[in-house]
């Protein structure tokens, strides 16, 4: 290998390790954020790699529990509280420790300190407590998974079958303003939704779609309606004519070659195509804020956790909560993703 | 009653650009006709409005009798071979062939019967289970050749179907292809390019030219007997060569003459010549008409540039009068030979007008 090239592979390697390093950092530090327990977000330095347990110490020091934690910053134990009550124990050990014991736990674990020597023990950190917190104490974080769902469920649905249909138009039939009808398209796209969502609002009112999912998903389609146009008219094009027409000759309608022949060939382009609607409806929160603020998505119930809750853990933890089904549906898509640019093999 | 008649036919795009300019054609039944052009002539988009892929502006489409003008293509009972297949990717060999079929709602005994029968006579029942990105060029090209054959159509339309194949498959599947139809009996409209593939296939050839008919006969017809410029330079490999020569009249007998050579023209061509008395008209010969001589006979001397060896015959490439001349000859030269040939007309020769372009007989 020459010298050159091998610059040139060092240089290439670099920047994708760099934009691996970019997107991945971000998103581990939420992951491990997310399952921090109290103790660990106000231990400075923060920690990278989140404690799975923690090493206590307990004394039985003028008929009270010492009770201590194995700081890695200082490199010994530090005391956090004084107390008898078993019931106080426990919820510090809860609240602060994310360790879930009861009460007879408690008791039968430490009053073994009573006969005087230091007790050492180690309890196990439960790594769920966060999501499980944020599910308990966040008001309609349930309903707000599904209605997520629903939502872009709908998106898709209402986007994927309107913009495909004006997408064959726009590939297959030569008419007046036809460039035009294209254009427009992408200036649809342009407008945020944040701007027509009050408009929007009055419509949704009259027609009483105001705080459900599907009110909230004709407001996203709007502007995802045109990309899918867009996305499907070069999906379409690149599907050779002949077929479609072969598929006349040999005895089809119109209505009948594009569900045997057209259709099939386009849908997995049509799937990625639906990646864009489904990242639109889930990670808005502004729109469902205006339109839908009395039956709130997933994204809104975080953005307003995010915004009045000083447990960033707890926001973390929602935040993953709502990457998730994002990565899992681009994971299920990411074979079709190709297709988007029209290529279809034959 | 003819088979197919074409009446008037003319195809206008976009308002003025004339695409078929008022083509008249008979197709009898059972025979394979050629449609023969250079691209852009429309012979294509004769075969399109006759498929029913592309309305017609003017004139009629007459199949058996009856009008089809404005049947959808399901209804027109045709079959079609397209230059890139057409194999739909998403169906197995099996599925694409039974696709006519099960839209007939025919019985599914049936159809698979029919599907393994003309898939054993196109020699792919091998690949019956597999999907065409599976298959090579050629046998691709015979999973259309299959699906055409399974429904039994009364017309049979090939848009250049061997133009995607290599020259070797490209002759062998011709063969193949004169066999389905003598097998079928249908009528066979075949468009192509290439001149050698009509002259091999065709019972009858239509030469198109600019969206108008040039000449339709038989292979031997239209290559011994072109009735214009085009389709004498247009048939033929080497093409026809064409010299302008001068008419001038000596004791009833016709000469031609121009500054390399002069020579009396055949009896045959008294009467039509006589008007161009004085006038420069075209003479064409074919590259096997003119032969190579010794000095007494000679017409001209040909300035020899280029020896294309064929292997069974040579293609001598000379120039007169500053225009290329190609000569076919059996004999077989050195590469290098190069310098003055001595050339007869030995065979036919026709005469056009210069300015229509037709043949003066």
């Amino acid at each position: 290998m020459n010298q050159r090239s091998l610059i040139a592979k060092t240089v290439f390697y670099l920047f994708i390790a760099t934009m691996i390093i970019a997107i991945l950092v971000p998103f581990f530090l939420f992951l491990s954020t997310s399952v921090y327990s109290e103790y660990e977000v106000y231990e400075f330095p923060r920690k990278f790699i989140p404690r799975t347990s923690f090493d206590l110490k307990i004394d039985w020091v003028d008929d009270k529990y010492d009770f201590s934690v194995f700081s890695r910053e200082m490199d010994d134990y530090e005391l956090l509280i004084q107390t008898d009550d078993l019931d106080k124990l426990r919820r510090f050990l809860k609240r602060n420790l994310s360790v879930q014991k009861t009460n007879e736990e408690i008791d039968r674990d430490f009053s073994i300190s009573k006969n005087g020597e230091p007790l050492y023990l180690t309890y196990k950190k439960d790594l769920l407590y966060n999501y499980k917190t944020f599910f308990s104490i966040t008001n309609k974080a349930g309903k707000a998974v599904v209605n997520s769902v629903i939502a872009a469920g709908w998106t898709i649905l209402i986007s994927l079958f309107f913009g495909s249909l004006a997408g064959y138009a726009i590939a297959r039939y030569k008419f007046k303003g036809r460039e035009q009808l294209s254009l427009i398209l992408l200036v649809v796209r342009m407008f945020p939704a944040v701007a027509i969502a009050i408009p929007m609002l009055v419509y949704l009112l009259k027609m009483n779609f105001d705080n459900t999912m599907i009110g909230l998903a004709i407001v996203y389609s709007v502007g995802n309606i045109a990309l899918t146009a867009w996305i499907t008219s070069s999906i379409f094009s690149g599907i050779n004519v002949e077929l479609e027409e072969a598929s006349y000759v040999f005895g089809a309608t119109k209505l009948q070659t594009f569900i045997k022949i057209t259709l099939p060939l386009a849908v997995p382009g049509l799937i990625a195509c639906s990646m864009y609607a489904f990242l639109a409806a889930w990670n808005d929160s502004i729109t469902a804020l205006i339109l839908s603020n009395n039956n709130p998505t997933l994204s809104l119930v975080i953005y307003k956790a995010i915004g009045s809750s000083s447990a960033i853990q707890l926001s973390a933890a929602g935040a993953v909560i709502l990457i998730m089904p994002a990565l899992v549906f681009t994971f299920i898509i990411k074979n079709y993703i190709n297709q988007l640019w029209g290529e279809v093999k034959l | 009653m003819e088979f197919l008649e074409l009446k008037n036919l003319t195809k206008i795009y976009q308002k003025d650009i004339i695409a078929i300019d008022n083509i008249n054609l008979k197709i009898h039944d059972g025979e394979f006709l050629v449609l023969l052009g250079p691209s852009g002539c429309g012979k294509t988009t004769t075969m399109r409005m006759i498929a029913g892929l592309e309305e017609v502006t003017k004139g009629d489409i007459l199949l058996e009798g009856k009008r089809i003008n404005d049947l959808r293509p399901k209804d027109r009972g045709v079959s079609m071979i397209f230059q890139s297949y057409a194999i739909w990717p998403h169906m197995t060999v099996f599925e694409n062939i039974a696709y006519a079929l099960k839209l007939r709602k025919m019985d599914k005994a049936v159809i698979k019967e029919k599907v393994l029968e003309v898939a054993k006579k196109a020699s792919i029942i091998d690949y019956i289970n597999r999907y065409p990105t599976q298959l090579s060029g050629g046998q691709r090209q015979r999973v259309a050749v299959a699906r055409a054959m399974a429904v039994e159509p009364k017309l049979f339309l090939m848009d250049e179907p061997l133009s995607n194949l290599d020259a070797k498959l490209r002759v062998s599947m011709r063969t193949d292809l004169k066999e389905v139809h003598n097998e079928l009996g249908a009528t066979s409209i075949f468009v192509t390019h290439d001149q050698a593939e009509a002259m091999s296939l065709a019972d009858r050839i239509v030469v198109m030219n600019t969206g108008t008919i040039e000449q339709i006969g038989s292979p031997n017809d239209i290559y011994h007997d072109s009735k214009t410029m085009f389709v004498a330079n247009f048939i033929g490999s080497p093409s026809t060569n064409f010299i302008d020569i001068e008419i001038f009249e000596k004791d009833g007998k016709y000469f031609a003459k121009n500054d390399a050579f002069i020579f009396e023209l055949d009896s045959k061509f008294n009467e039509g010549i006589s008007k161009y008395v004085g006038e420069i008209v075209v003479l064409g010969v074919r590259p096997e008409n003119f032969t190579l001589v010794d000095d007494e006979d000679k017409l001209f001397d040909l300035d020899v540039i280029l020896i294309e060896p064929q292997g069974s015959h040579s293609v001598v490439v000379g120039k007169l009068l500053g225009k290329q001349i190609k000569i076919v000859t059996s004999k077989v030269f050195d590469l290098n030979s190069k310098g003055n040939m001595k050339v007869k007309i030995g065979g036919d020769y026709f005469i056009f007008d210069k300015n229509s372009e037709k043949r003066i007989h």
